[in-house]
């Protein structure tokens, strides 16, 4: 499981009731890690940039 | 009384738009301790509604929604009416323009009377707002309405608007539909604009009507459907006619059972109402055919990774004002600040596969029926419920068969499909293939003609 009171002190965050929220994020954590070992290399994000803004995801 | 049985009564006179205007507003302040609107508009709302019958009168017919009144959540931007996003940090934003819904709702002649309560940013699904009072549920005040659209469940449940307007990025118009029970619609992606609506997360909200029936959730639709240019994921897809017909036929058309996930610790009563829609749907000529699906749960958590992510990215900027958040918002903006984008980008991609891994489910079946939700609603401050056994976090619990569709962006139904044992309503989902909102509306005005489980209402 990964350190979140190491990490809240590495990207400066001030969160006072941090016990409170370590639960959740280590069921998403545990939850999430072995998906992303599942992913092939040449996966692309569904989130993509249009260079018109006028262009649609939907163009049909 | 339905908006197609409205909008009959207004084209026959034996009722005006003003007249039914004043039922919903009078409607609003008796049932006010409900909590189910933030703000009131009754001048505006009078106004529309005179207008509405001269208009009428003159056979100028704007289409099935004119004259109707209706609400819309807090999360639309309604141009010099405020928007607060159920949120102190803009409990005085006023507007300068109107969501694009709010837009095509009122070119549709559409009266609207109040902004809905919600959970605090949309980002919760009790509905108990910190700011403007929790939301109750008008089939006992004692429970949450669901969320994060709760007033606008509590609005229809009450019958104080024909349709309220909901926003859904993890099963926020479905929930509060399926606790409430009431119709509630989430559109495919693209499907219905989100310009000017105040965003949770870019690349999940969807907006769609909550109502009293079907069919008027095909009204609403077609009412707010189509492609908007201000807001880059709008589908160029043309609208096609959605409302169907009274002796609509489903006639083998196949219904997926899912064989995994789905029917995985629910209330008893669930069940026995999902197989009373089943029983119906075999009745009716359509083929009930057992399904396989995907992994859910998974994707539940590259959803959950994807909305903690981009909702914190969107707040971070108002996060130091840790006294303008309840608890339980702050708590999950402060999870998201903690992700790494590297985890961010990971799940878009894993989005990506999923959704073609369920894709291939269209491929045996039309639709998929499955519960909105595996129990009825919890009572206020309750954080977790026992189902079959075992404790679940309400919110996980009541995300469970939702929260995933939002991932795929696919279209979803919630109808009524009983009560628990403690009278509470349950909700049947009932999925789609994208932009194939038509047979989910099908599907569903043929379950709810042959059923009666939306004739129950609360006692008010």
């Amino acid at each position: 499981m990964k350190q979140w009171k190491e990490i809240a002190r590495g990207f400066g965050l001030n969160i006072p009731d941090l016990e409170h929220i370590v639960p959740p994020l280590d069921g998403l954590e545990a939850a999430f890690r072995p998906l992303v070992k599942t992913i092939p290399h040449d996966a692309e994000p569904a989130v993509t940039f249009h260079a018109a803004l006028e262009v649609s995801e939907e163009l049909r | 009384m339905t908006i197609q049985e409205a909008a009959i009564a207004l084209r026959t006179r034996k009722v005006s738009s003003v007249e039914l205007t004043k039922e919903a507003l009078h409607r609003v302040q008796s049932l006010g301790s409900l909590n189910a609107v933030i703000t009131v508009m009754d001048d505006s709302a009078l106004e529309a509604a005179a207008q509405a019958d001269r208009e009428l009168a003159a056979d100028l017919d704007f289409g099935l929604l004119h004259g109707i009144p209706i609400a819309v959540k807090d999360v639309f931007e309604t141009k010099g009416v405020r928007t607060t996003c159920g949120s102190k940090l803009f409990e005085d934003f006023v507007p300068d323009r109107d969501a694009a819904v709010v837009e095509k709702l009122d070119a549709a002649g559409a009266v609207v009377i109040a902004k809905a309560n919600m959970h605090e940013l949309a980002y919760g699904v009790t509905s108990a707002n910190p700011h403007f009072g929790a939301v109750r549920n008008p089939w006992n005040p004692e429970r949450i309405p669901g969320g994060s659209s709760g007033g606008s469940g509590a609005a229809v449940a009450g019958d104080m608007v024909f349709m309220a307007m909901g926003s859904d990025t993890g099963g926020s118009i479905r929930i509060p539909a399926a606790f409430c029970g009431t119709v509630g619609l989430k559109p495919t992606f693209g499907r219905v604009s989100r310009y000017g609506v105040m965003p949770l997360d870019f690349s999940l909200d969807h907006m769609g009507p909550l109502t009293r029936s079907v069919r008027d959730a095909a009204i609403a639709l077609e009412a707010i459907a189509g492609h908007d240019p201000r807001d880059e994921t709008s589908a160029l897809r043309s609208v096609p006619d959605y409302l169907p017909p009274r002796e609509v036929s489903i006639r083998d058309l196949r219904i997926g059972w899912p064989e995994n996930f789905f029917f995985d610790r629910v209330d008893p009563a669930v069940m026995t109402g999902l197989e009373r829609m089943a029983e119906a749907a075999t009745q009716l000529g359509a083929r009930i055919t057992p399904v396989t699906v995907p992994d859910i749960a998974a994707m539940n958590a590259v959803a959950r990774m994807i909305l903690m992510s981009e909702a914190s990215a969107l707040m971070e900027q108002f996060l130091d004002r840790r006294n303008h958040f309840g608890a339980d918002v702050l708590a999950l903006l402060d999870q998201g600040r903690f992700l790494a984008a590297t985890d961010y980008v990971n799940a878009q991609r894993l989005r990506r596969m999923m959704q073609r891994a369920f894709s291939a489910v269209w491929e045996t079946v039309d639709c998929v029926l499955t519960p909105t939700a595996p129990m009825g609603a919890p009572a206020i401050g309750q954080a977790t419920v026992r189902i079959d056994g075992q404790d679940e976090d309400v919110r996980l619990a009541s995300t469970r068969f939702v929260r995933a569709i939002n991932l795929l962006g696919l279209p979803a139904l919630s109808m009524p499909c009983g009560l628990d044992v403690e009278g509470m309503p349950l909700g049947a989902q009932i999925i789609g293939k994208p932009f194939d909102e038509a047979t989910i509306l099908r599907v569903g005005a043929a379950l709810e003609d042959a059923t009666d489980f939306h004739t129950l209402k609360p006692d008010l």
